[in-house]
């Protein structure tokens, strides 16, 4: 009898969801997320999870693991500080990005433009070009 | 629709039966026919130069195409396939909204939905009445001034003049005192419906943004446009080339909305939609044509700073190089904005961008754009913003300024096009930004360390503020802050250095043919 272990790391909360693949039934658990170190609460989550059924761990065949840490980092700003290096020519390549102001017609007025993922002075340039057909301009 | 390159497309919605609303999309077509690539001659003095002009018809009856009548069109434009692609996304975006309208219908039934819709005109009536009333000083007459640089072929720049004023709870916006139509294919044929959504949307926008946005208002606002006129030329008037000045009627509601309220006042921004074609035939033989639009400087808002290199317009988004490179001869060299091409202020203007097009089969190129004479003005103490330029760098060394509207320019491969679009003006004093902001600014390549220094911001050789400088410099007398800084005391002033700051000679005064109104420039209000 083989499980499958479904983890999902939100922000405030982890949840887990294990199924027993041959019968198809289900459990869940759902325990505060642990930023610091996000194994903790997942550890944490299965051990509730086994404690619950009586399952051995050793019983999961797959896990199966998606988070929302990494989308939180984008949208808080709160990732590393990093640097980009770009094409000779492109440094304001995410200064610029789209040209796109959304918000409609005069939506230009109170949009608030969001800074970079990597801030323009941490933006480096290589004297290089490769073309849309793959040749090695410089 | 205000020239022949823009198709739009109406269907009417029904729903068992009963007419219940019209879906309606438009879009630019890349190509219409006509004199040049892209259908926008800058030396048309007609619409008859201008490509096919498509009277309204019935492209589908009871749902059957009008493939006869769309294939007469088809026969007349250089990119059919283009055209009928893009036809085809039109009348899919009216069918998506007809097929909502009608899963509404369904869903609440007919007559739930259409006094729904009523409701909401209702909402925006009564918060266009509150606003009118609150933001537009009664008794009062209220007038800005802007231009369009020139006409394309050596005449400019033209006056655009609009008057604002109550009349008992209705708005009157009178554009009595705009120059008279131009010979050339700069006019622009405005709706007086469509400067109402303009007006409505812009009032939300500076004032409210949580009113809800529809034409409900419109009873409120009365649009006065002087026949034979820029914004109102007679038939058969060029209209192909009228994006500078749509663009520049939004600088002038700018202008007009906050004129009493600096808090919400908006410097000038990037108000145009400047083109770049390129077309010819690569080394296989096959034609290309190309149809770029660049984007610049949003001005410097009450709310914050203008964003570098962005669109005035909304949806619009640059084409990815790699696509343009995959599917056009050329190599963008460069793609930056242009340092201190952003007007200073407490909030900066957006800079202008410089794309660098390394060309790499020989063509043609047609240019549009403005505000190489006139600047992008700034407000309640915001210096202006850079002027738009064009330079051709040839394969064999020379250099050449090209004129901002212009078409059948020789390219040869191996020549490099420098495309600048300009920045956006600034608002507030530009001695209010704090220092350390326009040390990081330098750093980060946006402004310079000359720059620097119209910010009242001295830079040691480091990049670090020099304070002691920077104390100094900020302490020196100045001219005193006006509510609009135009850049130029006099048309006749900016004339006279033109040749020498921009590379090009000054316009002449227009000359107003005799299809123009004699009296446009003295009627209106008293």
């Amino acid at each position: 009898m083989t499980y499958r272990l479904g983890v999902d790391v939100g922000g405030t909360f982890t949840d887990l969801l294990l199924i027993n693949e041959s019968t198809g039934e289900t459990w869940r658990a759902k325990v505060p997320s642990t930023p610091a170190d996000q194994s903790a609460g997942v550890l944490a989550g299965l051990e509730k999870l086994c404690a619950a059924t009586g399952l051995d761990p050793a019983g999961i065949g797959s896990v199966l693991h998606g988070t929302t840490v990494a989308t939180n980092a984008v949208l808080e700003g709160r990732g590393a500080r990093v640097g980009l290096l770009v094409t000779e020519g492109y440094r304001q390549v995410l200064q610029v990005a789209r040209s796109f102001v959304p918000g409609g017609l005069g939506g230009w007025i109170i949009w608030p433009k969001p800074e970079p993922l990597a801030a323009l002075e941490d933006t480096g340039e290589i004297a290089e070009r490769v073309s849309a057909r793959d040749e090695v301009l410089r | 629709m205000s020239h022949a390159n823009d198709w739009l497309v109406l269907m009417p919605v029904y729903h068992q039966g009963r007419l219940v609303g019209w879906a309606s999309m438009f879009g630019h077509m890349t190509d219409v026919g006509g004199k040049v690539p892209g259908s926008l001659p800058t030396d048309a003095t007609s619409i008859y130069e201008e490509g096919v002009v498509v009277p309204p018809f019935k492209l589908y009856r009871r749902g059957e195409l009008n493939a006869e009548t769309l294939g007469v069109i088809l026969n007349q434009v250089r990119m059919k396939e283009w055209n009928r692609s893009d036809l085809n996304a039109i009348v899919a975006a009216c069918r998506t909204a007809a097929q909502r309208v009608t899963e509404l219908c369904d869903r609440f039934g007919q007559d739930t939905y259409l006094s729904a819709l009523d409701a909401l005109l209702d909402r925006n009536y009564r918060a266009m009445k509150q606003l009118i009333e609150t933001t537009i000083p009664a008794g009062e007459t209220l007038t800005f001034t802007d231009y369009v640089c020139d006409d394309g072929m050596g005449y400019g720049p033209y006056k655009i003049h609009c008057a604002m004023y109550r009349e008992g709870d209705k708005v009157v916006l009178d554009f009595a005192g705009t120059d008279p139509q131009s010979p050339g294919p700069i006019n622009y044929y405005l709706n007086e419906d469509l400067y109402k959504m303009f007006f409505t949307i812009y009032m939300i926008m500076v004032f409210d943004p949580q009113i809800l946005w529809n034409d409900g208002g419109y009873p409120l606002i009365d649009v006065r446009i002087p026949e034979g006129t820029l914004l109102k030329p007679r038939y058969p008037a060029a209209l192909s080339c009228r994006t500078h000045v749509l663009g520049r009627i939004f600088d002038i509601l700018g202008g007009l909305l906050g004129q009493r309220q600096p808090e919400f006042l908006n410097a000038a921004g990037f108000s145009d939609s400047p083109h770049l074609m390129y077309s010819g035939y690569d080394a296989s033989g096959q034609w290309f044509q190309l149809y770029q639009i660049g984007f610049g400087g949003i001005p410097g808002r009450p709310f914050g700073d203008g964003p570098d290199g962005h669109s005035l317009w909304p949806s619009f988004t640059n084409v990815p190089n790699e696509f343009l490179e995959a599917y056009f001869p050329l190599v963008i060299e460069r793609y930056e904005t242009v340092a201190d091409s952003g007007g200073p202020g407490r909030f900066r203007g957006g800079n202008g961008v410089d794309i660098a097009y390394r060309f790499l089969a020989d063509g043609e190129v047609s240019i549009h754009d403005d505000r190489w004479f006139t600047y992008p003005w700034g407000v309640n103490g915001g210096l202006p913003g850079g002027r738009s330029r064009k330079v051709l760098q040839r394969a064999d060394g020379s250099t050449q300024t090209l004129p901002s509207k212009c078409d059948h320019i020789r390219v040869r491969a191996g020549d490099l096009l420098h495309y600048v679009t300009w920045g956006g003006g600034g608002w507030g004093d530009p001695y209010e930004r704090d220092p350390e902001l326009v040390a990081l600014e330098a750093r980060r390549g946006l402004v310079t360390a000359d720059g620097a220094r119209r910010y009242g911001v001295v830079l040691a050789t480091d990049g670090t503020v020099d304070v002691v400088a920077t104390r100094e410099l900020r302490t020196q007398p100045r001219a005193g802050a006006q509510v609009f800084d135009f850049g130029f005391s006099s048309v006749d002033e900016l004339r006279e250095r033109c040749l020498a700051e921009t590379g090009l000679p000054a316009p002449q005064p227009p000359v107003f043919g005799p299809g123009a109104a004699a009296q446009a420039g003295t009627a209106g209000h008293g």
